[in-house]
């Protein structure tokens, strides 16, 4: 707040105009605040007094047990489970995420027609509904009728055909394919708008001094990127924790447990089958879980950006 | 200046609140919140009318056939008896029943006048009450729970068994039905050399794993121990001995023998297209079915069986089980939905109304008078089996109630163990021993 | 091979690599709207063939018997409101919290942030609860105070950013001319932060307009919800019926790709803006 320096000269008015600020800071902060805390903050403390109970979510009876459900997350194989689908489902898609979106916005950047067109068809699957594109993803991978197995058969690939939903192998890859197909375009967005930041002449000086195209996206283009790389890797890492429609659409968690991820056992056991007080338990984890992942992952970002 | 602004801006938002709080009000006049006023605005402007009632009602609806047969019962009351409405929030979604009803609930939605499946769950929560005495009398027996009668039972669970497609067992050569289980195998041998799909399955909706895991269970445990499962929650008994090791072994030799490769992501609405456009020749299913299938190819020849266990013996789903129309708690305080709902009830149970219902989804009837309707021939083979003495009747893991209830959410991890199971070509016993500790440990999570 | 032949040679790769995988990108949504065209039987028969003819039964069906134009409605009417208490109380917020350097309101900025981690499973059930206390459940008002409460992390993450970069000279002209605070914020710095306003109003439009668990949970039954709601119901509904689903799909795709293409530009730069200055 440099520029409040022009005005200190005058002292007594630099006073007055603080107090004035102050009120007028509160009445705008309010009305966000109070929506916020009423319908954010109240309910997650309701549900912060749940995870202590034993409440299947019905019943007017709620038992208060203590730790109870924190150690049986700890102890439990089903958590563990979750857990290690979740942590390797996140990395990954925050992986592919990222990496296509780059190429995606390295290519639209380039591409030297229509280029509006393609940034168009990346793009435009953000927009959709993830449970509506669930479906007709679940429609398409289906074993039997799906069009990309009777793709495969057309075209001689028929030993490729496998189910993509229900295979253990497979499944969890679906799941990736979806959701990247959905999310890349949005950092792809993001991506070339650093991308266009980048001025011409570093790139063209680099190529006269004789480094070839890896090399300037090594030393060049990738470091100036460093800012939409920190804000892609923490907004895909948190989206990715939370990710929901797929699986509940596509593979209900399975087959088996192959594809059940924390936030899917939140819905399942805590609300599908009377563990109420269990799944408020779990669902406190999951946001112990983001905040740390998320606070780290910013810390390091920033860090890198700053040497960048 | 600013200040007018403001008033604008604030005038301009209170508006805005009261237009949707008006929308909103319009729009909940079904919750049970509003409750009270309905009876009274009919007061007002009744007379000697007979009062205006309104009372929600709902019911399961993943089967096309069950939801028609019941609103349409409930289009022939509300024109039968203008002066009560019923409102039908029964909602189809691909979630299961429970699911739904505890969302509901969630959300202050409890139906009036509810189809309870889980009805033990929700008798211990106090969110039902006992069938008013008075309708007792419509029915043979009613199971209890709690030593109270809470349901009124739509029907009796009926069996279980082989549904197949006429013409693949005819090309496949086969012309007797199997009398033992290793019979039956030979059938699906013949059916593979002949190049069809023996069996389909819907796995990708977990509960249509428990028609055939729950065969297996019934021939090798519940017919000879229908206290299994309270031998069970005390640790008498153990899913790792013979018996139930057997059955899943079978189980396992069979899915990965016999049933179609797209089994997970198959869904249950989608067997009977597998069935009619022969991509498989079997399915293990249920009576209502058998309306499904006929829609879906009026000129497909189907037929039915229930397969016989190694010794001969046939064993099929056929107790009753405390299940059917309940009163929510919240409606039973409001004494003229009460009488509402129950003229419902009765009219639901006449004869010419219940016979509708049970012929569309081929349904054995749970009252005391004699209900018949026509039924077709796969049918028939149902009723013969449920009249033959020597067939054990009983029931499936997840439906019996008492000391032998089972945790509630047990059913769903143990079907996705056993789909594990499969899949990876587990160690039956391995799997066994996590599925007792599973139990032991969500027996005392819910006793907590 | 000269230099142009040689950077022209490039260009049709770039071009072709691009091509590939836009076909690859498009295919899940031609083939949904390809589908739609065709009946059960066809579909079922061969999912890859084109169309033989037109089929339009499904569409018909959609739109004759069932309540799916007053769905869509009501779709517009959440997004539309939601999105106008949020542009009127957020901005505010945000600026404030950037202009009013102290420590109350740096502690409310944090609290405002960790909400954005919080799962909304994790506090649905109380939260309806509460709604039903306050008698907003069953209405639209009850929706739209989650909305809107739910975006205020996100959104003065957005605003107090973007302010940061907003010189205070002219606010501090105004103010010694005599102009109340909230003049100025609407009247002067308001206008300055379009770019902010539209890429919220677009990030959060699509977020409210394809939303599936509040609108379903929260509306009443028996009723016409929101679009994407009703989708899912007759998916369950139909749910052997693929051409129906398909359908239905491809109506809800439909008037997303229409804004889409009117309002390319803001989509593009909203999304760019807000994330560059976050």
């Amino acid at each position: 707040m440099a520029v409040s320096a022009a005005n200190s000269d005058n002292a007594y008015t630099a006073a007055k105009k603080k107090k004035k600020w102050q009120s007028y800071a509160l009445f705008f902060i309010l009305p966000s605040f109070i929506l916020y805390t009423l319908f954010v903050i109240v309910p997650t403390i309701g549900s912060v007094y749940y995870s202590f109970t034993s409440w299947d979510g019905i019943s007017a009876d709620v038992r208060f047990i203590g730790l109870a459900n924190f150690v049986e997350i700890w102890n439990s194989p089903r958590v563990h489970n979750a857990l290690q689908n979740t942590l390797i489902l996140t990395i990954s898609l925050v992986v592919l995420e990222n990496l296509f979106a780059i190429l995606l916005a390295m290519l639209v950047d380039k591409v030297r027609w229509l280029s509006n067109l393609f940034r168009s068809i990346f793009y435009f699957p953000t927009l959709l509904s993830g449970i509506v594109m669930g479906f007709v993803w679940a429609m398409m991978l289906n074993y039997n009728f799906g069009v990309v197995n009777q793709l495969l058969a057309k075209i001689g690939l028929g030993a490729f055909t496998v189910d993509w939903l229900g295979d253990p192998r497979f499944a969890m890859l679906a799941i990736l394919l979806s959701t990247v197909w959905k999310g890349a375009g949005y950092y792809m967005i993001i991506y070339l708008a650093g991308l266009q930041g980048i001025p011409q002449e570093l790139n063209e000086a680099a190529s006269i001094d004789g480094a070839n195209g890896w090399q300037q996206f090594r030393h060049i283009t990738f470091p100036l990127l460093a800012g939409s790389v920190t804000v892609c890797m923490v907004l895909s890492m948190i989206s990715a924790l939370k990710i929901f429609d797929q699986i509940a659409v596509m593979t209900d968690g399975g087959p088996g447990f192959e594809t059940e991820t924390l936030t899917y056992l939140i819905y399942k056991v805590g609300f599908g089958e009377l563990r109420q007080g269990f799944g408020t338990a779990l669902a406190m984890v999951l946001f112990f879980i983001i905040l740390i992942i998320t606070v780290f992952q910013v810390k390091i970002l920033q860090k890198r950006e700053v040497e960048m | 200046m600013a200040s007018r602004r403001w008033l604008k801006l604030s005038t301009v938002v209170l508006a805005a609140s009261l237009v949707l709080s008006a929308c909103g009000g319009g729009s909940s006049s079904g919750s049970t919140a509003n409750t009270p006023t309905t009876g009274s605005n009919g007061n007002a402007s009744g007379g000697e009318a007979p009062k205006e009632v309104s009372f929600t009602i709902g019911y399961a609806t993943g089967d096309p056939a069950t939801k028609k047969a019941i609103a349409d019962t409930v289009q022939r009351f509300m024109e039968a008896n203008p002066h009560i409405k019923i409102k039908d929030i029964s909602e189809t979604s691909s979630a299961a029943y429970l699911d739904w009803l505890k969302t509901k609930d969630a959300v202050g939605e409890f139906p009036d006048l509810v189809e309870m499946r889980d009805t033990e769950v929700f008798a211990d929560a106090g969110k039902i009450v006992e069938l008013p005495s008075d309708l007792l009398e419509l029915f043979n027996d009613p199971p209890k729970v709690d030593g109270k009668v809470w349901n009124a039972p739509m029907q009796v669970n009926s069996p279980q068994g082989i549904i197949y497609s006429k013409k693949a067992y005819e090309e496949a050569g086969i012309t007797e039905l199997p009398k033992t289980y290793d019979e039956f195998i030979e059938i699906q041998e013949k059916l593979k050399a002949s190049g069809i799909s023996p069996i389909v399955v819907g796995g990708k909706d977990i509960f249509h794993m428990g028609f055939w895991v729950n065969k297996f269970l019934i021939d090798q445990v519940y017919a000879n121990d229908p206290d299994w499962n309270s031998k069970r929650t005390a640790k008498q008994v153990s899913f790792t001995d013979a018996n139930v090791v057997q059955a899943m072994t079978d189980y396992k030799e069979l899915f990965q023998n016999y049933v179609d490769k797209g089994w997970l992501s198959t869904g249950d609405n989608q067997t009977a297209s597998f069935l009619v456009t022969g991509k498989a020749a079997q399915l293990y299913s249920g009576t209502w079915m058998f309306t499904q299938i006929a829609e879906a190819d009026p000129n497909f020849e189907f037929g039915f069986y229930a397969i016989p266990d190694r010794e001969g013996k046939v064993n099929v789903i056929g107790l009753p089980s405390p299940a059917g129309w309940s009163i929510s708690t919240e409606a039973s305080e409001d004494m003229d939905k009460v009488e509402a709902i129950k003229q419902f009830i009765r009219y639901f149970f006449e004869p010419e109304n219940y016979s509708l219902y049970l012929a569309s989804i081929n349904a054995i009837p749970s009252t005391k008078e004699q209900v018949s309707y026509e039924s077709s021939e796969q049918m028939k083979v149902v009723l013969e089996l449920m009249a033959d003495p020597n067939v054990k009747k009983s029931l499936a893991i997840n439906n019996w109630w008492g000391e032998n209830q089972i945790p509630p959410q047990f059913r769903n991890w143990y079907y996705k163990l056993l789909q594990e199971l499969v899949v990876k070509d587990g160690d039956v016993l391995e799997y066994m021993k996590q599925a007792d500790t599973e139990y032991d440990n969500e027996v005392k999570a819910n006793a907590m | 091979m000269s230099l142009q032949t040689r950077k022209l040679a490039i260009d049709v790769l770039i071009l072709l690599v691009t091509v590939i995988l836009a076909v690859i990108f498009f295919f899940p949504i031609f083939f949904n709207i390809m589908s739609a065209f065709k009946s059960n039987a066809e579909i079922m028969r061969d999912a890859v063939a084109l169309p033989t003819s037109l089929y339009l039964e499904s569409f018909k069906y959609l739109l004759t018997e069932t309540n799916y134009p007053q769905a869509i409605a009501n779709s517009l009417i959440l997004t539309a409101l939601s999105i106008v208490f949020q542009v009127l109380f957020i901005p505010m917020a945000g600026y404030a919290i950037q202009r009013r350097n102290a420590r109350w309101t740096k502690f409310v900025f944090l609290y405002f942030l960790a909400g954005m981690m919080i799962p909304f499973q994790a506090y649905m059930i109380p939260l309806f609860k509460e709604l039903k206390m306050l008698g907003l459940y069953g209405s639209l008002a009850g929706p739209i105070m989650i909305y809107v409460a739910g975006s205020v992390g996100f959104g003065s993450l957005l605003y107090s950013s973007f302010v940061k970069g907003i010189p205070a000279e002219i606010e501090e002209a105004a103010e010694i001319d005599g102009c109340s605070k909230v003049r100025i914020f609407w009247n002067i710095v308001f206008p300055l932060l379009g770019p902010v306003t539209a890429s919220m109003v677009v990030l959060n439009g699509l977020g409210i307009w394809n939303d599936f668990l509040l609108p379903m949970l929260v509306l009443p039954s028996g009723e016409p919800k929101t679009m994407v709601v009703e989708i899912y119901r007759y998916i369950g509904e139909f749910s052997s019926r693929w051409d129906m689903i398909f359908a239905g799909t491809t109506m809800s795709v439909v008037p997303v790709l229409i804004a889409f293409i009117f309002l390319q530009k803001y989509f593009v730069k909203g999304i760019a803006a807000g994330a560059t200055k976050g």
